[in-house]
Order: structure tokens, then sequence, then C-alpha cells
């Protein structure tokens, strides 16, 4: 795993990120609904 | 009646008392229950919201002694372990005096609508995440927040063993965390982004901006949804097939409401409508300044949480809703068990029949809310009222 990329860029930390999803189907449409989840349930928390 | 059978039972009879075609064989009963069920299943606050078994547990043994016939909330309402990878919740949790505290906070400031509608992902990215989660920074490793996902897929899996067993071990239908719903714009830019404070100041300062971020919200979410809703099948376990939140409507005056909140509200209550479905509406404070809106809907589709309000009046004013409330905390918590019995079979006998579901006039949080005693009493009688 990349320790070094700077995860708070956009997009290259972002897709950096999504690609840690790889218990999903290598689908961006799938995984960008599972992360807009995350960001509701963070925002509950 | 096995599980099986009392699933169907209670599902037929909220069914029946919203559609108000027939009176159900007796009034259904949702627990508006929160917090308190930790504390009355005897764990401490921040032991069960930071242990997925235990707030599993919590629930379930509620449900096991009280037997309501919904529980609204049937998930995790308060998923604060999700965000400790890489932040600290908004949450104060506060053992010794068993409260919870929110803190009103905006999670972007009026200069960062532009981004919000020019490239949302991004400005999830760049601008909430960072002022939503304080360890969010350039130090944090691929590894540490791959643990929020860790944190999310259990609070995931959480809320489905809940839901699985309150429908298998108790016989209850699916509640409101986990039935559908898309927050609208509006609820989400109040209760998520701008708090309080920045929604009452950007609806009078930048007009356009908040209306334009609210209908962006809403096609990307809500409009999908409601088309979602025309051709979906009802879900086994369910309720309803809708929820509806009203939350953030008690700050609004009636040109902001018409302006900001009605149109895309009444296009999710027209989609419930045309597609023949039921929705529970989910409302906290006073509703009753927009009850005029709700007048002309048809019957037999909308259950609505009245809680500040006063229930008769809100049952003459709106005869097409079903009703969902009555029952005081004020009483469940001060009065005696035979005071509570005698303003539940009140309500039952005055608004029973079809049209009425029995809950709390408020979300049960806090330990005095209601004495157990006087709840067990409450739930064992309108169980056997007819």
């Amino acid at each position: 795993m990349d320790n070094k990329i700077d995860i708070t860029k956009y997009p290259e930390g972002f897709n950096a990120v999504l690609g840690l999803l790889t218990f999903l189907p290598d689908d961006d449409n799938i995984r960008m609904e599972y992360f807009m989840g995350l960001i509701f349930t963070l925002m509950l928390a | 009646m096995n599980n099986e059978e009392l699933l169907a039972y209670r599902q037929q009879i909220i069914e029946d008392a919203i559609r108000m075609k027939k009176k159900p064989d007796r009034t259904p009963h949702f627990a508006n229950y929160w917090t308190w069920k930790i504390l009355d299943s005897g764990y401490k606050l921040s032991e069960a919201l930071y242990d997925w078994d235990k707030l599993e547990d919590s629930t379930i043994k509620f449900q096991k002694k009280y037997g309501f016939d919904m529980l609204v909330d049937d998930g995790v309402r308060d998923p604060m372990q999700v965000i400790e990878p890489i932040g600290q919740s908004s949450y104060e949790v506060d053992d010794e005096k068993e409260i919870m505290n929110i803190r009103d906070v905006s999670f972007m400031s009026p200069d960062d609508y532009d981004l919000f509608l020019k490239d949302y992902p991004r400005f999830l990215w760049e601008v909430v995440l960072p002022n939503k989660a304080n360890r969010f920074n350039s130090d944090l490793t691929l590894e540490q927040f791959g643990e929020v996902f860790n944190r999310f897929n259990g609070y995931a899996k959480c809320t489905q063993n809940i839901v699985s067993r309150l429908n298998t071990e108790c016989g209850t239908p699916a509640g409101m965390l986990s039935t559908q719903s898309t927050i609208p714009g509006y609820e989400q830019l109040f209760n998520f982004y701008r708090g309080i404070k920045g929604t009452a100041s950007d609806m009078r300062r930048i007009p356009d901006k908040f209306k334009a971020a609210c209908d962006l919200l809403d096609e990307m979410q809500l409009y999908p949804a409601l088309e979602q809703l025309k051709t979906s099948t009802r879900r086994a376990n369910a309720s309803v097939d809708f929820i509806g939140l009203m939350l953030g409507h008690t700050i609004l005056s009636i040109k902001q409401w018409e302006a900001f909140y009605w149109p895309s509200f009444k296009r999710m209550l027209d989609a419930v409508v045309a597609a023949d479905k039921t929705c529970y509406i989910f409302s906290e404070g006073s509703t009753k300044r927009f009850w005029s809106y709700f007048k002309d809907l048809p019957k037999g589709h909308f259950a609505f949480h009245v809680e500040q309000d006063d229930i008769f009046e809100f049952k003459k004013e709106l005869p097409n809703c079903c009703a969902v409330g009555g029952m005081h905390a004020s009483l469940l918590g001060g009065g005696t068990k035979e005071q509570c019995v005698s303003y539940a079979k009140h309500l039952i006998d005055e608004l029973g029949g079809e049209g009425f579901i029995l809950s709390q006039d408020k979300m049960i949080s806090y330990r005095n809310d209601t004495n157990p005693e006087n709840l067990k009493a409450v739930c064992d009688f309108v169980r056997e009222y007819r």
C-alpha cells in the first residue's frame, strides 16, 4: 500500500481511496454510491 | 402467534391504520425510542455507542421487553465509531449525566457554494471532509483511511443484524432507519453542511445559491429515488414503503417554506400517491403552521408523526392523514402506571380506528423521559385493548 500519497488531494487522493474498495465490484457507479453512503454516515456521526 | 405470523399481523394493522379503508384489529404502537434503549438495557451510552454488539443487544432487549409494532430507530442512529479513525463525532457523550449533546456546526462556508455547485464530489473531498474530520490531513495514510471503510462495513452489518433479528426473533417489521428514504436537499444543508445558523443566514443573504444547492442535491438523490419508487416492490419485512423527514422546517417562515422546502417535498408526496405507496413522515417540533399544505393529499398514503402539536387538533385539521403520536413523554416519565394507561385508552378511544398509530411525542432519549414500568404497562395495554 502506498502511504506516501497525500490523500487530501483531489482527484489523486480521492481516487487512491476509492481504489481501496476492492471488496466491491469494479464498477465506478457502485463505488461512488458506496462513497456517498459513507459520507452520509460520517455526517450523522 | 409465531414470529412470522406476528410480523404479518403487525404489518397488516399498520397498513390498515394508514390506508384508512378498514379499522385495524387494534391500534398499532410505534416506538419513538432512541438512546433511552441503551440506558434501559443497562449499558452506559459510550459503552454501546462504541460497540456494535452492545448496541444491537440493547435494541433487541428493548423490543423483547416491550413488544412494539415498529421501532422508528431500528438501526444505528449515532454511527460515532465510523468517523473515529479520521476525526471526532459532533456529539458529546456524558455518561455521568446520561446525555448526548450535538454542537451546531457548519462544515462549509458561504464561499464554498461555488465549488459545491460546480463539482460536488470535489467539494465533499476538499471542503466537507477536512472540516468534519480533524485528522483528515496530508499525514493521513491510505491504511488509516481504510479503517473508516472497516468501521462503515461494521455499521452496515450491525444495522443488518438488528433489522434481521427484529424480524425473525421479534416478529417486528422494518422501522425508519431501514426503510427507503432520501433526505431532501434542504434537510441535508440544514442537518449536515450549514447547521441552523448557517442555513438561516444563507436563505437571507444568498438565497439563489442556497436554492441551487438544494436543487442540485434533489436532482442527484431525491428525484432518482422517487423514480425508483414507481416500479419498486414492497420489501417482505416492510412497515411502510417510504420515509419522509421533516426536521429543518422548524426555522422556516412560510415564505421560506414555499421557496426552499415545499416544492421538492410536494414532489415526494405526489410520487408516493402516484405509485400508490405508503409513507411515514417523521417530523420534529411543531408542524402546525404548515398543515394547510397537506390538506389536499388523498387519504390513505401518509402517516404523520405529531410531536409538539395537539394530536386531536391535527386529526381534526388533517383527517386525510394517519396521525402518529399522542403519548406524552412527560406522562411516561413522571406519571403513574394508571395515569399512563388511562391516557393511552383515552387516545385510542378518541382517535383509534383507522388513521391513528400510538407513539411518543418526542424522541425518547434520556432516562427520565420514561419510567420503564409505565412503558411496560402501556405496551401491554395497547396489545390487548380492542
